[in-house]
């Protein structure tokens, strides 16, 4: 557990982890962030609640009444 | 023996300069990655129409606040939790593992069978408030976020932590991974949710306005990952445009705290609960 070390054990843990963390490949947002652009447009077209369902596909949709004229 | 004393201090201010260097080292290195705002990449995106939404359902039964509910994968029932000490509706999914968050500052991963500590996470400063598994086609990975204000990405057979950010300024209550598994959002008492790019290795997008100064406790993607549901402290959700970082909608009905908002395994609804004893299933 973490209260059981020492304050310089902690930091050596965190220097290391620290050390680690510098090192991780990392790649611009103009290329991330177009790979996600690309995701969403890419499922847009499978998204209920972006495109929205006709209410008669709509197992949500509240039961209507029923009219006899 | 006072040398010694000197000895110690010495090496402790000189560990704490070197993680402070450190740091510093990572968030240079993330800097230079920062090109380009996300919104800008999305600039030619389409925009969103006119977002209708509103309670199809209010589910009725518990007798105290609503803490946390989720979808059965296979079924369209809702499992909740909530302070009466009740779990409503039931589990029909059963899984051999479990992972879990403590206010130890720790997470563990078990054998649900045995009962056995399979893996267990240490890292976080306070108290760990939640988790997410990264999407089954991304890997053996989870996020955490926590009241020391990180969120921490973990590597669940090793036990190390892979990326750790601390953009935000109080406790995360919500993460979840973005759908496509690259990214992930959280949700936060500074009242603000945040994407974070797990290639970029950073920060990409802040959605908050002036106007929303209470707390958000859970967040939910939409299927295609174009939307963000966030439930909030001033018993609203707020629906954000993931791209461009903008309010697409508000979403007003619960009477007290949202505490926990879910999008169904097909994406045709969200269901959220709250400190009003209710659920709603909104479409």
């Amino acid at each position: 557990m973490a209260q059981d070390l020492s304050e310089k054990e902690l930091l050596k843990m965190e220097v290391e982890q620290l050390k680690k963390e510098v090192k991780n490949p990392r790649a611009p947002i103009s290329k991330t962030g177009k790979e996600i652009k690309d995701y969403v447009e890419a499922e847009a077209g499978n998204d209920p609640l972006l495109k929205g369902i006709p209410e008669d596909k709509n197992p949500f949709k509240e039961k209507g009444g029923c009219v006899i004229s | 023996m006072a040398t010694d004393g000197l000895h110690e201090n010495e090496t402790l201010a000189s560990l704490k300069s070197e993680a402070e260097s450190l740091k510093g080292k990572l968030e240079e290195e993330r800097a230079k990655l920062h090109d380009v705002e996300l919104h800008q990449v999305a600039e030619r995106v389409e925009a969103l129409g006119q977002f209708v939404m509103k309670t199809r359902r209010t589910l009725k039964g518990h007798g105290n606040k609503v803490l946390c509910m989720d979808w059965c994968k296979d079924k369209r029932r809702i499992v909740s939790s909530s302070q009466d000490g009740k779990v409503i509706v039931w589990d029909s999914f059963t899984t051999n593992k479990i992972l879990t968050a403590s206010g130890d500052g720790t997470c563990a991963l078990w054998d649900v069978e045995s009962g056995q500590l399979l893996q267990s996470f240490h890292g976080h400063g306070a108290d760990v408030l939640c988790l997410d598994l990264a999407p089954s086609e991304t890997g053996n990975t989870f996020v955490s976020g926590g009241c020391d204000k990180k969120a921490m990405v973990w590597d669940m057979r090793s036990g190390q932590c892979i990326q750790a950010f601390e953009t935000h300024e109080s406790d995360i209550n919500s993460v979840r991974y973005y759908p496509s598994g690259d990214a992930f959002a959280s949700g936060s008492d500074d009242a603000t949710c945040r994407l974070y790019d797990l290639r970029a290795d950073r920060e990409v997008a802040i959605y908050s306005k002036e106007s929303i100064i209470f707390g958000a406790s859970s967040v939910d993607f939409s299927l295609s990952g174009r939307l963000l549901f966030a439930g909030y402290n001033d018993y609203t959700i707020n629906v954000w445009d993931v791209l461009k970082g903008s309010r697409v909608s508000i979403l007003f009905g619960h009477e007290n705290r949202v505490s926990t908002l879910r999008v169904s395994p097909d994406g045709t609804a969200f269901c959220s609960g709250s400190w009003d004893h209710t659920l709603r299933v909104w479409a």
